[in-house]
């Protein structure tokens, strides 16, 4: 155990209503009492090709290959006490770490194998690009920890390449709290997709830091909310340097009584000129007892920059509807097409077949019924 | 019977504003109709009600597809019967492609799943006729289409479809002359004893490529006079308001 981190875990109050970060969420379900003893060791599994160098495997089997950057993204400032927690308990996770210059042209795929009810668990995961270096990698949660803590460093360092896909889908009992960092230098780029589609509550903190000039961010998210699930979107696009790119499109579908609340920072530090941050959150409402709150927060000190953000909360369009039914399709078909329409653009930016209909499958069982 | 599309004395009403009051038309396999009729006069809610668009309700009288009353159908079970309505405006559906959803509406159309193979055969050589370029079928649902590219692109989905009974409301505006040519061309071939038309259009202009057998008059939500082609070119001449003060008298 990581003991200033857990004094730090145990000094942040329990998030109430009153934290407008929290005011959605209900955390009465949230069972802390005894965790650091229900904390369960982490395994991974691990598929794909990994050529010679390149580092691919468990975390706790590759310390010195670590040292340099484990803990340097998540250290012990973070802003809430799940990110301590998962800081002050985790103890494996995974590892990829690719040389200078090497391309890896398969995915790499992990997949966490978590334990099940009433447990913990906390993975670290540490991705590193030395610079001009290229990869994929595939990040699976399931299971039915009853707490899951998790917390992904990237960095990407000049001139390299990653493209990420990441998605989660615990029970529906599990309190998932995840936080995901990318470290983007110069010219390099990290494009990501995130499927966030189970648990009783998920809260995601997904930032990237803009470190280099020419560096190129591409956040794609997609949500699911059913029954009551709670979802929680907390992004930051943070431009340290100027003449960066940030895009980010997060894309939720909520049904039932879910509630979801998306918060989208950008950032813009002095002298970041010619920077471009985009931010985009649609979301789509398929009942009248969904909550959803959605809330861009700019924090600009810069003033030569290209910055845009939309929000949206909408329903099925009626007109779309009445034109697809007039062709013949019954109403479950007619929603299902425009529920999947709608979030094509982000299974679009998955290049990975598999993974694309994996996402494609969730999104059915979920929420097109 | 089994041959007629009838509506009898149907009275419909748009936010609570009586628009049909009381309109009557049978339509027979291998007919052509049209009902020309000035702005306001109910056109397009007479062909949003025939498919059930749910800001229109039905107050009286009732709608007959070959014999059936479709007025507690919903609008999918209409079209999988053999009704069809080219939109005056075609909405866009972004992300749903072109050929995704042509193959769905097609199977619902003909009750089974329709294969790969079968149907791409059949929808480029409609696409050919129509004069429309192969690309357009990985496009997503009329999402940028130009309205003329709208337009063709509901001819295409009725030559698809086959439907018995076709409404098209103003599909000849937004138009120009070239493609104005070739949608009246696939609507010519289509015509047949296995389907009748129902033309909705404000100007004389598109029954000069496609030659209706029969021209009604909607003035005020009602049929107020029936004749043939020169009833059409009369209007062209002296324009709709010889015919709305005879009615008023
Ligand atoms: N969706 C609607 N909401 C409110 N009023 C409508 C709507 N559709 C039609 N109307 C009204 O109904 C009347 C008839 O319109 P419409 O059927 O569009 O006639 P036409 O197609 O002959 O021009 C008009 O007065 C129009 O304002």
């Amino acid at each position: 155990m990581n003991q200033t981190a857990w004094q730090r875990y145990q000094q942040l109050p329990l998030p109430t209503r009153r934290d407008v970060d929290w005011q959605h969420f209900d955390l009465r379900g949230l069972k802390l009492d005894n965790i650091e003893k229900r904390a369960q060791p982490v395994t991974v599994k691990l598929s794909g090709k990994v050529p010679t160098g390149v580092i691919f495997g468990e975390l706790a089997k590759h310390r010195d290959a670590a040292k340099s950057h484990l803990g340097k993204s998540i250290t012990i400032e973070e802003r809430h006490k799940f990110t301590a927690l998962h800081d002050a308990l985790w103890d494996n996770g995974a590892i990829l770490y690719v040389p200078r210059d090497v391309r890896v042209t398969e995915p790499l795929e992990v997949t966490y194998d978590l334990p099940n009810h009433g447990s913990a668990s906390f993975p670290r995961t540490l991705v590193v690009l030395e610079p001009g270096a290229e990869a994929t990698l595939v990040q699976k949660f399931t299971g039915s920890p009853a707490v899951h803590a998790s917390g992904t460093e990237v960095f990407v360092q000049r001139g390299a390449r990653l493209h990420y896909v990441s998605m989660q889908n615990f029970a529906p009992t599990t309190y998932d709290f995840t936080l995901k960092r990318a470290h983007v230098a110069q010219d390099a780029e990290v494009d990501w997709v995130i499927g966030m589609f189970g648990g009783a509550l998920a809260r995601y903190d997904i930032e990237c830091v803009m470190e280099g000039r020419g560096g190129t961010s591409f956040m794609y998210g997609v949500g699911l909310g059913e029954n009551k699930q709670q979802l929680g979107q907390f992004t930051r696009q943070h431009h340290q340097t100027g003449d960066t790119t940030s895009d980010l499109l997060f894309k939720n579908v909520l049904r039932d009584q879910a509630v979801s609340n998306y918060t989208g920072t950008i950032k813009v530090e002095k002298d970041s000129n010619g920077t471009n941050a985009y931010q985009s959150n649609r979301n789509l409402v398929l009942s009248d007892k969904v909550q959803c709150d959605t809330r861009p927060i700019l924090e600009i000190e810069s003033n030569q920059l290209r910055c845009t953000h939309g929000a949206t909360v909408g329903r099925l369009d009626d007109n779309q509807l009445f034109y697809l039914r007039s062709r013949g399709l019954s109403l479950t078909q007619a929603r299902q097409a425009l529920i999947e329409a709608f979030l094509e653009p982000i299974l679009a930016r998955i290049q990975i077949e598999s993974v694309r209909e994996e996402f494609s499958r969730l999104i059915h069982a979920k929420v097109i019924r | 019977m089994s041959d007629t599309f009838e509506i009898r004395n149907l009275q419909a009403k748009v936010e609570d504003k009586p628009i049909l009051k009381g309109l009557n038309l049978t339509i027979r396999k291998g007919e052509v109709h049209a009902i020309m009729g000035p702005n306001g006069s109910g056109k397009s809610t007479l062909a949003n009600t025939i498919l059930g668009h749910p800001k229109y309700t039905v107050t009286g009288g009732d709608i007959l597809l070959k014999g059936e009353s479709i007025l507690d159908m919903e609008t999918d079970e209409r079209a999988r019967r053999g009704l069809f309505l080219a939109f005056q405006y075609p909405c866009e559906v972004p992300g749903v492609r072109m050929s995704n959803f042509l193959r769905m509406a097609c199977s619902a159309r003909v009750g089974r799943e329709i294969e790969v193979m079968e149907f791409f055969e059949k929808l480029e050589a409609k696409m050919k006729r129509l004069e429309m370029d192969e690309k357009w079928v990985k496009r997503y649902l009329n999402e940028g289409f130009s309205g003329g590219e709208k337009k063709r692109n509901e001819i295409l989905q009725m030559m698809m479809l086959e439907p018995e009974f076709a409404v098209m409301d103003e599909t000849d505006s937004g138009l120009d002359i070239d493609a104005l040519k070739i949608v009246s061309h696939g609507v010519n071939e289509l015509r047949g004893p296995n389907l009748g038309i129902l033309i909705i259009t404000h100007y004389e202009r598109i029954l000069r490529y496609i030659q209706p057998d029969v021209i009604h008059i909607l003035v005020d939500g009602r049929i107020v006079k029936s004749g043939d082609a020169d009833l059409a070119k009369h209007l062209e001449e002296h324009g709709y308001d010889w015919i709305t003060k005879e009615v008023a008298a």
